[in-house]
């Protein structure tokens, strides 16, 4: 173990160390601004962002190899993690476009927001360098407690206050088996490091108390994915949340969890035992998957508020994306298939936040302060008054039930084609093909009634023409569309950025 | 390039009128005619350069699309798809005319919904990389979700979401079915690619044949439809606007059809063999029960939907018997079919235009009212009914005769021989439908147009308008055309046809010898010769 | 000297009465104080380990339970803060009055 912090320690984390730094910017350009010289948060803070991809982006093309031991071997720098980055910075500026608009009709009060939104990208992009669970813990509880406040940033109303606290008991209860695991796998192995723990891993398999650590572990994984049955927080969180938070959160937040997810299982638990053993966790998350997908796309069919319709469509989707991860895991030792079946839950995350966040930005957008239109009988006849949201909603929808030219087509083509690798995965397979053919029903319930119904004059207010909003919106079709009929570059992105072999 | 040129028109159709001026739909309809007879003279020129002796993929253009799973922008064209792009190309014009009077509101999304529905279909049919032909597939998807559900009447929502439902339930087993071909393909070749000209040169063992033609039957089944799955396309076709039951009927059925013949026979020939004699059956079963569930409908488009589960009946029965006369009229007969019932469609929303109803007992003695439009309906009953001299009886005789003559001479010695008589029994049992078909049929006219004008509503309809006229003049044309001289069509669809039968024998034989394992090389299994095959071929079929 | 898996049965023990306490009181207060519990029984069962470890393995267990105990601080600060919104528009504290939205 290294125990020496470098100079150039410092120049490999720049993207994380930028963000930080930009956030503690923001919440110092909020606090010295007053009303006679107001300082524009939202604009500063998206401005950040974008350099902030600049530098992650050439970061990416720097760290061919990734470069490990750093800040005492808390820290790594590879080419997973910077994909990662890309993905959470990308949605935070999303997001803090569309706040912008939001928080003004809304009323909302600007001051921490935006560095708040900042300081939860600075986390989980803390949490996908970390090489130690000091570290990962650390980014995990930045980014849990800053989204804590973000969902009940509403002042003022119910469901904010009320999402937040399920959220928040719930959340601190998986943070607490997240470290009593941890605490475990430290006793058995006498180390917090993932390095050293994968090289123990494979001797262990047979202690329960390793067992029961890592089992701990990725429950706590499974709640920040929102895995059935761990699920029970997203549809009243998500309610709750202000809309734009709410996309930031299926976007973000959940592909921060699987970024885990993934290192954890790809490294950490990886040893054939641990993974096959009678009480390795594959068998656990085959189940979940098929119940995460199914589970999540039943009650999405039921539900008359957009945002919970999104909330349980978010929960299928992580469903299918747990396939590509036990495809990942589970596929026989060889380096293609452990690189196959890693880059399609890359490749599947980064069109699902761009779509994601796309769909909340529409009901960010289309939403007002007296008229919220969260229910789904309120978008009817929205084509007519709205036709560029309705069309970019219905390109949203298509992705997000995977039916192509969109990226979402591709994306679940290239998951399912990782996992009908491993011929014990069929069956789970075929239970997602049913969701998806049930997720079409609900998919398309928006637009049967954007364009099939005739519009209801009374809620026909213009949305707030927010340059900003309409920007992210037409780059989030662009990109899907982009994506789905030219999906070479990002593919090639992603299968560049897998972790190395076990 | 003549073929990206074919199916670009559209799409910059789509594009110019999406960008016409707001609220001006008869700019949009104008533009639309205009554009989509343009687009039919671009792809007369396939019709002009296609070489009359190749049996092969012409046009072939193959542009890498996405490497890293080897997939290709690979498109083509040979005798039995050569018809089909014509007839979509032909078909649009038509619709776009039909919609002058059932379309009212949104006009320009109407026609940017059709183009977008054209670029789909034109692409399925010429596509020969599985991965593009799912994704035109798909792409034919939305489109007409839209149409049924936006420009429908009645529970048009209802219906525009059983159509999608139904069509996903089959395209994504087809889609695990293509990924699977690609995986193990790849595994055993080494070569991973969607290129269906190289998938085809291999088979895979029996039991996988089975699965996998089950997941592409499923897809094409529900697309035809078969019974008895057929159940979305009453509905779909009800709710529908005219323009859209035109194009429904017309083309998009057809691409079921091709399906089987391009991909899910050639590729899977001893599971399709194994299923033939089910799937003829249920074949005969939709003829016969389609033309007695049209017989019993009060309401006429529903009638004339029930008709194409009855006659996309006769063309899986043709295509089944796998020799050279039944599949060349199964194909002939998928444009009998888009002809006369595509112009059924128009009659009847002509009628619904003027009375808007289908029933049939609100008619009666409308003829006396619109007697040139009485003539151009009859035309497209009696082609529809298999009327000798016009096009729909070349078809369906062929089909019974291809379906008679089957020797199975490929199928002996492994099917029980009560098979051997069972495609005679098919055969006789098909012809029954002839009758009922020519029974519904008149029924139907009799219903609206004979009689005296009991409701005094039909004593002011206006008879057919120029504008209708000319909607049906050049369905018209081709339906004495085909009828009376099929050999330019015949001749250019044959010797792909015999090509395919060639290589279907040559592959089944190459799948009786493959039994378990990865999939294998036609050419390792099996060393026939050309020649023998052909000969082998020329004793199957007439 | 007590012997560690002493230690870990009194940890487990916190656990499970934290997480008890967690589902079955109504209180958000306490259960809020039970998430403290969970979380200081994490911070003995590290203890605990280290000392069983000892030398610098030993160190890293403590270092990492003094981050747990910043952690349950601020977690506190951000439950308490959102314990005081719930109640300024429920007037109450009790969890089971906290059910505007489906379940």
């Amino acid at each position: 173990m290294n125990a020496v912090i470098r100079a150039t320690d410092f120049v490999h984390t720049l993207p994380i160390l930028f963000v930080v730094g930009w956030a503690c910017l923001v919440l110092l350009a909020a606090a010295l601004s007053s009303d006679e010289r107001r300082v524009d948060l939202g604009p500063l803070s998206a401005l950040g962002l974008a350099i902030g991809i600049c530098i992650a982006a050439w970061s990416w093309s720097e760290h061919a190899q990734p470069a490990t031991g750093l800040f005492a071997s808390m820290v790594v720098v590879d080419r997973f993690a910077i994909f990662f980055d890309v993905i959470f910075m990308t949605a935070a500026l999303f997001t803090s476009l569309l706040s912008r608009g939001y928080l003004r009709e809304h009323g909302f009060s600007e001051s921490g927001f935006y560095g708040v939104v900042l300081l939860a990208c600075a986390g989980m992009m803390m949490m996908v360098h970390a090489a130690d669970f000091v570290a990962l813990v650390l980014g995990l509880e930045t980014m849990s407690l800053a989204i804590y406040c973000l969902v009940a940033s509403w002042v003022g109303q119910r469901r904010s206050a009320e999402g937040a606290i399920k959220y928040f008991v719930m959340g601190a209860v998986a943070s607490a088996f997240l470290l009593y695991g941890i605490a475990l796998v430290y006793g058995v192995t006498g180390s917090t490091n993932l390095a050293v723990i994968t090289r123990k891993a494979w001797t262990l398999s047979s202690e329960p108390l390793f067992i029961i650590g890592m089992l701990f572990i990725m429950a706590a994984l499974a709640f920040k994915v929102a895995l059935v049955p761990f699920h029970m927080w997203t549809p009243d969180a998500y309610e709750g949340a202000p809309t734009p938070i709410t996309g930031f959160m299926a976007a973000a937040v959940k592909a921060a969890g699987f970024a885990i997810l993934l290192r954890a299982i790809g490294t950490v638990f990886s040893a054939e035992s641990v993974v096959f053993g009678s009480a390795g966790w594959a068998n656990v998350f085959v189940i979940l998957s098929a119940l995460t997908m199914s589970v999540g796309n039943l009650f999405a069919l039921r539900q008359g508020n957009i945002k919970r319709m999104l909330a349980y469509s978010s929960i299928s989707h992580a469903g299918y994306i747990l396939l590509g991860v036990i495809a990942m895991a589970t596929v026989p030792d060889s380096a293609r298939a452990n690189a196959t079946a890693q880059g399609p839950v890359l490749f599947y995350l980064m069109q699902y936040a761009i779509t994601t966040i796309g769909a909340f930005g529409i009901v960010t957008w289309i939403g007002r302060r007296d008229a919220q239109r969260l229910m789904l009988d309120s978008w009817s006849g929205l084509a007519s008054t709205h036709p560029w949201a309705a069309l970019a909603m219905t390109v949203f929808m298509l992705s997000l039930a995977g039916i192509p030219p969109t990226a979402g087509f591709f994306a679940k083509l290239y998951l399912f084609s990782a996992a009908l690798q491993q011929p014990g995965l069929l069956w789970v397979v075929i239970i997602a093909i049913f969701n998806s053919v049930i997720s079409v029903y609900y998919y398309l319930r928006p637009v049967v009634m954007m364009y099939f119904q005739s519009a209801d004059s009374s809620e026909a207010g213009e949305p707030s023409h927010s340059p900003a909003t309409v920007f992210v919106l037409a780059l989030a079709v662009l990109l899907i569309l982009a994506i789905g009929l030219m999906p070479s570059s990002p593919l090639a992105w992603a299968d560049a950025s897998v972790l190395a072999g076990r | 390039m003549t073929l990206v040129a074919i199916l670009a028109m559209p799409l910059v159709g789509a594009l110019i009128v999406a960008l016409l001026p707001r609220d001006d739909g008869k700019q949009a309809r104008n533009m639309g005619v205009v554009w989509s007879i343009a687009t039919f003279l671009v792809s007369l020129s396939v019709l002009f350069n296609f070489d009359v002796n190749d049996s092969a993929m012409q046009f072939e253009l193959s542009v890498p699309w996405i490497t890293a799973f080897g997939i290709n922008f690979h498109v083509g064209l040979d005798g039995i798809s050569l018809w089909l792009v014509l007839l979509t190309t032909f078909l649009m014009p038509v619709v776009i005319l039909s919609s002058y009077r059932s379309v009212s509101h949104k006009v320009k999304e109407f026609i940017v919904a059709l183009f977008i529905l054209q670029v789909g279909m034109l692409g399925a049919f010429v596509a020969l990389d599985l991965f593009l032909f799912y994704v035109f597939w798909e792409v034919m998807l939305v489109p007409m979700y839209l149409i049924i559900g936006i420009w429908g009447h009645g529970r048009k929502a209802y219906a525009a979401l059983k159509f999608v439902l139904y069509t996903m339930v089959g395209s994504l087993p087809m889609l695990v079915g293509i990924i699977y071909m690609y995986l193990t393909h790849g595994a055993a070749t080494g070569n991973y690619t969607f290129d269906y000209t190289v998938l085809t040169q291999s088979v895979w063992n029996q039991s996988a044949q089975l699965w996998l033609f089950a997941a592409f039957a499923l897809a094409f089944a529900i697309k035809v439809p078969m019974v008895p799955l057929h159940t979305w396309l009453p509905d779909a076709h009800t709710q529908a606007p005219t323009p859209g039951s035109v194009i429904l009927a017309g083309v998009l059925l057809k691409l079921g059809t091709y399906g089987f013949i391009r991909f899910a026979i050639p590729l899977f020939p001893w599971a399709a063999a194994s299923y033939a004699p089910y799937l003829s059956g249920l074949a005969v079963v939709g003829i016969i029960y389609g033309a007695m569930v049209a017989y019993v409908q009060d309401d006429a488009k529903k009638l004339v939907a029930y008709s194409s589960v009855s006659h996309l009946g006769f063309v899986m029965l043709g295509m089944l018997a796998m020799n050279v006369t039944g599949l060349t009229g199964s194909i002939y007969q998928m444009l009998n079919h888009g002809l006369s019932t595509g112009g059924l469609f128009l009659a009847i929303g002509a009628l619904y235009d003027r009375r808007h109803t289908h029933l049939l007992d609100q008619f009666g003695g409308v003829w006396k009212r619109m007697p040139v439009f009485g003539a151009l309906f009859m035309l497209c009953l009696l082609s529809s009914a298999g009327l000798p001299g016009l096009n729909g009886f070349v078809g369906e005789f062929m089909i019974l005769v291809g379906t008679f003559t089957h020797q199975r001479d490929y199928v002996a010695g492994r099917v029980p021989s009560v098979w051997i008589y069972h495609s005679r029994a098919m055969a006789g049992a098909a012809a029954t439908g002839v009758v009922l078909g020519a029974v519904y049929l008149l029924h139907l006219f009799q219903k609206l147009m004979f009689g005296p004008i009991i409701n005094a509503k039909n004593a002011t309809l206006r008879d057919a308008s120029a504008r209708e006229i000319w909607a049906f003049i050049p369905l018209v044309v081709f339906m004495f055309w085909m009828g009376l001289y099929p050999k330019p069509f015949l001749e250019r669809i044959e010797p792909s046809v015999k090509t395919m039968i060639v290589q279907h024998q040559q592959k089944f034989a190459a799948s009786l010898r493959h039994v378990d394992g990865p999939p294998k090389r036609v050419r390792e299994l099996v060393g026939l010769s050309t020649s023998a095959s052909q000969r082998l071929a020329m004793g199957g079929g007439r | 000297m007590i012997p560690t898996g002493d230690v870990l049965i009194v940890a487990l023990t916190m656990f499970a009465l934290g997480l008890l306490g967690v589902i079955i009181r109504r209180n958000i207060l306490i259960v809020l104080m039970s998430i403290e519990l969970m979380l200081n029984s994490v911070n003995l069962t590290l203890v605990g380990f280290a000392r069983a470890h000892g030398g610098s393995v030993g160190t890293a267990g403590h270092g990492f339970s003094f981050l747990i105990v910043a952690l349950a601080a601020a977690e506190a600060a951000v439950g308490l803060a959102i314990v005081v919104a719930v109640f300024r528009s429920y007037r109450t504290v009790n969890v089971n009055n906290v059910n505007l939205m489906k379940r």
